[in-house]
């Protein structure tokens, strides 16, 4: 009854035509009450009338709209506004930033909004509009309906405002939320655990491609689809998708969704691709679809690294001398090559000739290279190879004019020299390098700046490595192989203990180091020493060996005088999860940045502040687990066998090397120790945003009852703590574990060889997917043991405890 | 697996064939701590133990000819044929061939060497004759290349293992 009074009341106000606003000369007219007959139980508008009709066909209740602010739509006052329409249907937009500003050439890095009505628009914090035809909008400005695109060139919160345009419309503007993020990397690999994906460049065809769609949960389109396309270095607007080598695969919204799960594995090295995925399903690329690609290929095939190279190879020989003979092998003709092409100098080792390696040899030069593998007088010692090393490199720029009828003459680059040396050889190349760094050897052709890359395989260490044998700062390689039957690697000599090597170099390293390869499989035709060997551990055989070393030694190459960064990949990923297509080996690789570069932040490598509570950069160590040892990674005798008192047993890394040796840490953990050993973070290091990973590096303690027990691969948690307290964990083994060490016996009682360190890189893009924490504060890195964090036991040494900033690797 | 030192009961090297040679250019002889120019020497083939024949990375038996540590054309593990050379002139008669100090050549001091000699007996008269009568005349060569092929031409007829046969092709 009041109802029905209140509203007759209302009605009767209409009728006089008072209005119901202040204003006096707007009129708003009564509804038509016949309106809900033919709508019984609707909302309806009549005019500025928003009216309710009762199911019995009749006002039910009428909200008069304020015409300064409002209009019926609907049968509700909606605001007069203009509305904005974003394709796919979401209230808020994620824009990825386009560093070069925001340009219609660029749509991949623009949201379309539809505007179906005149409207002043403004935009705050990094937005920018442009209008139909590409052309920024200025603040306040009067744009026209139609289409019209939103980008950012900086990461941060903004809103693009649509005010009504001249008019009586006097409502406040429409806000659309814009959100301008970073352009994360969409082409990813899935991952056994948390963070459940990683976005490294390289994929084999053990990997499934992924698109990581996570960051846009504004997206609401549900014809979206993704496609793999060879690399472009030039898409445009408009571009068709019609080159794709894998999709159209429909993608899930805010998810990550398997692509390309047939990656193939016969195609040439780093082979370029794009990933796009296209809102609207249209087939072509255009404002709204998700490009990866546009600042360099969203990912790369491994490729068959194994395979001959793009060119024909021609081998002879050249000799002007005993002592400078040598067999040259280049590309065929060299002009195939684009410019002048650096120069590989391969160092035999003692009893093995220079004819040895051919499979090198070759190799390099199919893929662009020079390559000379000369005789080298060895069996005086590695001094004397040192010398031949330089003798020939000197030998053979000075004899290009006239070498083979000047073929090859302006097609050596001088200034990018490679030398490797096998064995003696090995350790003939490091001397080689030091004599001229340090100025006590002045060869003619060439300075130690044109030495670019050192690599020794399976190298002796007669002489002292920390004076003598010493890298210094070129970068650095080594490979090994663990069922060595001559340069052993064992701890019972001196100068088998080629890790010694790496603790004067101060450039950036790397160590590949084979499972069951001996030391003649790294050329063709040197005796078998795992015959004198013995284990259960298996035994690769030449072939596989060289499968290794024509991969590694490639990717090394391309990576350090190619500019092709992702081979680092193969150096930087553990092999467990990642290794060159073919190579079916337990590997131990490692990878180390220069030291004091402004990409690296030590946070303790072992070498000062020998008190295992403080680390080598001041902070404190704290732990919670009992048998912490800090010391000199040096077996203390010459055995394998399990040695309670030494914790260092099986470590290789240091000989009686004095001041300056490595030293490291050991860790140790029972069934139901679960515990800790958390590192302060020094200040430079405290905000992650920005830097590329943390990284150690670890092995397991050979032989230990530990280590036995386990009997497998071993992980710890990693965590970074922030100032709150907030811890987020990472399990590394699902980035690669750490090996067990190889099961060979000798040396004593027991199975395992020395303990091989394996380098653990975990992106730090893992830790900060866990969005309590505060990137920007870092207090400490804790590292947890125990079944509750992965292995349940174990013993393991760990070094190099690092946060590790994009940049590039070396060269 | 490696030895360091000569067995106790290993067999006394034998000399085989012996040629002496000149140098037109002249050489130098790095198997030493003070290398020295060369222009003549003896090219030899051995027979040692198996075990100390073979060219390792590491520290191993060296063998010496009088004061000198043989330079090693090849390592027969399997046969024990051994070709290699000594500069200088050498009296053969009076040149003892040993098994010697582990030194690594190029930290050889010659009174070392000279004293790892003195004392051992020499070759066998008989077995110097039939050697050097099988060596033939001296051999004129115009480098260390020429010697080598001579001493790869030995290795591919006595030795038994197959790298060192890819040595000799």
């Amino acid at each position: 009854m009041a109802r029905t009074l209140a509203l007759a009341l209302l009605l009767a106000c209409h009728r006089d035509g008072r209005d119901p606003t202040d204003d006096p000369t707007t009129t708003v007219l009564p509804p038509d009450p016949t309106l809900c007959a033919d709508h019984p139980g609707e909302q309806l508008c009549d005019g500025l009338n928003a009216m309710t009709c009762s199911d019995e066909g009749v006002i039910a209740s009428v909200e008069v709209c304020d015409p300064k602010a409002t209009v019926c739509l609907a049968g509700a006052c909606e605001s007069c506004a203009p509305e904005v329409t974003i394709p796919g249907g979401a209230s808020e937009l994620i824009v990825e930033v386009d560093a070069a500003g925001p340009s219609i050439d660029r749509p991949w890095r623009l949201r379309p909004v539809v505007l179906p009505q005149p409207a002043i628009v403004e935009v705050t914090g990094p937005v920018v509009l442009l209008g139909e035809g590409g052309a920024p909008i200025a603040d306040g400005a009067t744009v026209d309906p139609g289409t019209l695109y939103v980008g950012a060139a900086a990461p941060g919160e903004g809103t693009v405002r649509f005010g009504p345009a001249e008019g009586a419309c006097e409502a406040s503007p429409r806000e659309l939320p814009v959100t301008a993020i970073a352009p994360p990397p969409l082409a990813v690999r899935s991952l056994d655990g948390f963070p459940w994906v990683e976005a490294y460049d390289v994929f084999t065809s053990r990997d499934t491609v992924s698109v990581d769609l996570t960051a846009f949960v504004d997206r609401t389109d549900p014809q979206a689809v993704a496609y793999v396309v060879p690399h472009r270095d030039d898409w445009a607007a408009g571009d068709a998708l019609d080159d794709a080598v894998a999709g159209p695969v429909p993608v899930s919204l805010g998810e990550v969704t398997d692509v390309w799960d047939d990656v193939p594995a016969d195609v040439p090295p780093l082979q370029p691709y794009d990933l796009v995925v296209d809102f609207g399903d249209d087939g072509t690329l255009d404002a709204g679809d998700l490009l990866d690609g546009a600042e360099g290929p969203a990912l790369y095939v491994g490729g068959d690294l194994t395979a001959p190279g793009p060119y024909p190879v021609t081998q002879d020989e050249l000799s002007s001398g005993y002592w400078t003979t040598m067999v040259v092998y280049w590309p065929d003709p060299p002009t195939v090559v684009s410019g002048a092409m650096p120069l590989v100098v391969i160092s035999h080792g003692n009893g093995h000739d220079y004819t040895w390696y051919d499979y090198l040899g070759r190799h390099f030069a199919s893929y662009g290279f020079v390559v000379i593998s000369h005789r080298n007088d060895t069996q005086p010692g590695p001094i004397t190879a040192s010398a031949t090393t330089r003798q020939n490199t000197d030998a053979f720029l000075a004899a290009l004019p006239q070498a083979f009828g000047g073929i090859l003459d302006g097609h050596v680059d001088p200034h990018r020299i490679a030398w490797i040396g096998h064995s003696r050889g090995g350790e003939g190349v490091v001397i080689a390098y030091n004599d001229v760094v340090t100025g006590a050897e002045r060869p003619a052709n060439f300075t130690a700046d044109d030495i670019v890359l050192v690599s020794s395989i399976a190298p002796t260490v007669f002489e002292d490595p920390m004076t003598r044998v010493s890298p210094h700062e070129v970068p650095y390689h080594l490979i090994a192989g663990s069922r060595d039957g001559d340069v052993t690697g064992g701890v019972d000599l001196d100068l088998v203990q080629y890790f010694r090597i790496l603790q004067t170099a101060t450039g950036p390293t790397a160590v590949t180091y084979v499972e069951g390869a001996d030391h003649n499989d790294f050329n063709c035709c040197g005796v078998n020493d795992a015959n004198f060997t013995s284990g259960p551990g298996p035994i690769i055989g030449r072939e596989r060996a060289q499968q290794a070393a024509k991969s590694y030694f490639l990717a090394l190459l391309e990576a350090t005088f190619h500019g092709q960064a992702p081979m680092w990949e193969y150096f930087e990923r553990a092999p467990e999860r990642f290794r060159p297509e073919g190579v079916d080996l337990v590997l131990a690789t490692q990878l180390e940045r220069a030291d004091g570069g402004a990409d690296k932040i030590v946070i303790d490598d072992f070498q000062s502040n020998p008190d295992a509570a403080v680390s080598s950069s001041g902070g404190a160590v704290t732990s919670t687990l009992p048998g912490l040892a800090e010391g000199v990674m040096d077996d203390r005798n010459t055995q394998l066998t399990h040695d309670p008192s030494d914790p260092f047993n099986g470590m290789s890394q240091a000989h009686n090397d004095g001041a300056g040796a490595a030293r490291g840490l050991v860790v140790q953990w029972g069934e139901g120790d679960d515990g800790l050993v958390e590192f302060e973070v020094p200040p430079a290091g405290r905000d992650v945003r920005g830097l590329e990973a943390l990284s150690l590096r670890a092995a397991q303690s050979t032989r230990h009852p530990n280590t036995v027990a386990l009997d497998g691969m071993l992980s710890f948690g990693i965590a970074l703590v922030d100032g709150a307290g907030h811890v987020t964990e990472v399990d590394h083994r699902v980035y690669g574990g750490i090996p067990k060490p190889y099961a060979r016996t000798g040396l004593g009682s027991g199975t395992g060889w020395v303990n091989e360190f394996q380098t653990i890189r975990v992106p730090i893009a893992a830790f900060t997917a866990d969005p309590a924490l505060d990137p920007s504060d870092v207090v400490a890195v804790r590292l947890l043991f125990g079944s509750a964090h992965g292995s349940p036991l174990g013993q393991v040494g760990l070094d190099d405890l690092e946060l590790v900033a994009p940049g590039e690797m070396c060269c | 697996m490696l030895l360091l030192l000569a067995p106790a009961r290993a067999q006394a090297p034998e000399i085989v064939w012996a040629r002496p040679f000149t140098l037109a250019q002249p050489e130098t002889w790095t198997m030493t701590a003070s290398p020295r120019p060369f222009t003549e020497g003896l090219l030899v083939e051995l027979r040692v133990d198996p075990a100390v024949a073979e060219l390792r990375e590491g520290r191993a038996p060296a063998l010496f000819l009088g004061g000198e540590p043989l330079f090693r054309f090849n390592g027969d593990r399997v046969g024990g044929c051994v070709v290699g050379f000594v500069p200088g002139p050498v009296d053969l008669a009076a040149a003892p061939v040993f098994v010697g100090p582990a030194t690594l050549p190029e930290r050889l001091q010659a009174d070392e060497a000279d004293n790892a000699a003195r004392g051992r007996p020499a070759l066998p008269v008989g077995d110097v004759k039939a050697a050097l009568a099988a060596g033939g005349a001296p051999l004129r060569a115009a480098d260390l290349r020429d010697v080598q092929r001579e001493a790869m031409a030995r290795v591919a007829a006595c030795s038994a293992t197959p790298e060192d046969h890819q040595r000799a092709d």
